[in-house]
């Protein structure tokens, strides 16, 4: 009796069992946090140095209800004569085109009957531009906007103010 | 033999049946990393609603209505140390085909705020290292707003920010600012410069 436990209180004879489930529980749980915290359609937003404004305001895009363009310029785009829509890069004529086939998918503007009359285009452009950048490249948005009828146009701005912006007006 | 399948059958409902766990986990891990690396954490981001206007502008036709009354916000592009040397029309033309003509301008232009000949800026005339003074322009505006007269086809302040070509765009939001700060509903973007 005596030697049967002593055996079995020997840790070289234990069976050491690790408990899986709370781990997997733990992991499961980590991975639903960085599923849902991972925004995948903010791919198309770049990694862009916005202007700083202190009136602009959160807009919630999802809550818009219409089509949305968003074009992302980057410091060095203007002087290479495009923007980024997407990850792609288009050149002003380009850009036109574009903006005329969304703002053509998007429809008329039904909510003022002056919209209706002129014909405006439903499609909500965001322009998020380089604080740096020339201004140039929004130029080029504006008038192929107005060539097309888009009047509904968000300028991506940065309510935060950093030290650098000195110049800018708070 | 029945016997035999007997024994095996009983050796099968007596046998502890394990998951193997370790590939699920693995591709638990797998996807884990993936997420924690797709993650990006950005700042807050705010927008400002631009409406362009749907009277004037190169996808209407008609001449829009003048007013004396309008407030022109002149942000212009100019040589550093002698504002009197503005880039022109023809000048960015000229940048827009030769890259030296654009470096040049780039590194020896910078921004000065105007309205009608007021130059609003922070330093000393034809000072290089002067900053556009983005308070006297929103006392200038809320003056404005104060003796306008409203009319037929503008009943409030219309305010139109000119900005140049090369003019760093933070410079153009923040005008944009002000005037959203100051209360103006009627702002447009006026439209490049031809040159002759």
């Amino acid at each position: 009796m005596a030697k049967k436990e002593r055996e079995e209180l020997d840790p070289r004879n234990t069976k050491i069992n690790i408990n899986m489930a709370p781990m997997i529980d733990m992991t499961f749980l980590i991975l639903t946090f960085f599923m849902l915290v991972c925004h995948m359609g903010a791919m198309q937003l770049e990694e862009i140095a916005l202007p700083f404004a202190s009136c602009a305001q959160k807009v919630e895009e999802a809550a818009l209800d219409t089509s949305i363009l968003l074009i992302n310029i980057k410091e060095d785009d203007p002087a290479n004569g495009h923007v980024t829509i997407g990850g792609r890069k288009y050149d002003k004529d380009e850009l036109g085109k574009l903006v005329a086939v969304e703002a053509r998918r998007a429809g008329i503007d039904k909510s003022n009957e002056e919209y209706v009359r002129k014909g405006v285009s439903r499609l909500h452009v965001i322009v998020r531009c380089d604080r740096d950048a020339p201004y140039e490249a929004v130029q080029w948005v504006f008038e192929v906007c107005s060539m097309s009828k888009v009047i509904h146009v968000y300028i991506g701005a940065s309510p935060q103010q950093l030290e650098r912006d000195e110049d800018a007006a708070s | 033999m029945a016997r035999e399948a007997k024994k095996m059958l009983q050796g099968a409902l007596t046998e502890d049946v394990e998951l193997p766990l370790a590939p699920m986990i693995d591709v638990i891990f797998q996807l884990l990393i993936f997420f924690m690396f797709a993650l990006k954490f950005t700042g807050e981001e705010g927008r400002l609603y631009a409406k362009l206007p749907t009277n004037r502008g190169l996808g209407y036709e008609g001449t829009p209505p003048i007013t004396l009354q309008e407030v022109r916000i002149k942000l212009l592009w100019v040589q550093k140390g002698n504002w009197s040397k503005r880039m022109l029309p023809e000048d960015y033309e000229q940048a827009k085909k030769n890259p030296s003509t654009r470096s040049w301008w780039v590194q020896n232009g910078m921004t000065v705020l105007k309205i009608r000949d007021d130059f609003l800026m922070r330093g000393g005339m034809n000072s290089p290292e002067a900053k556009p003074d983005w308070k006297a322009l929103e006392a200038r505006i809320r003056k404005g707003i104060q003796n306008f007269k409203p009319t037929k086809s503008y009943p409030t302040l219309p305010v139109i920010i000119e900005g140049y070509q090369l003019v760093p765009f933070q410079h153009v939001v923040s005008a944009l600012n002000v005037c959203v700060k100051a209360g103006v509903k009627d702002i447009t973007f006026a439209a490049p410069e031809i040159p002759f």
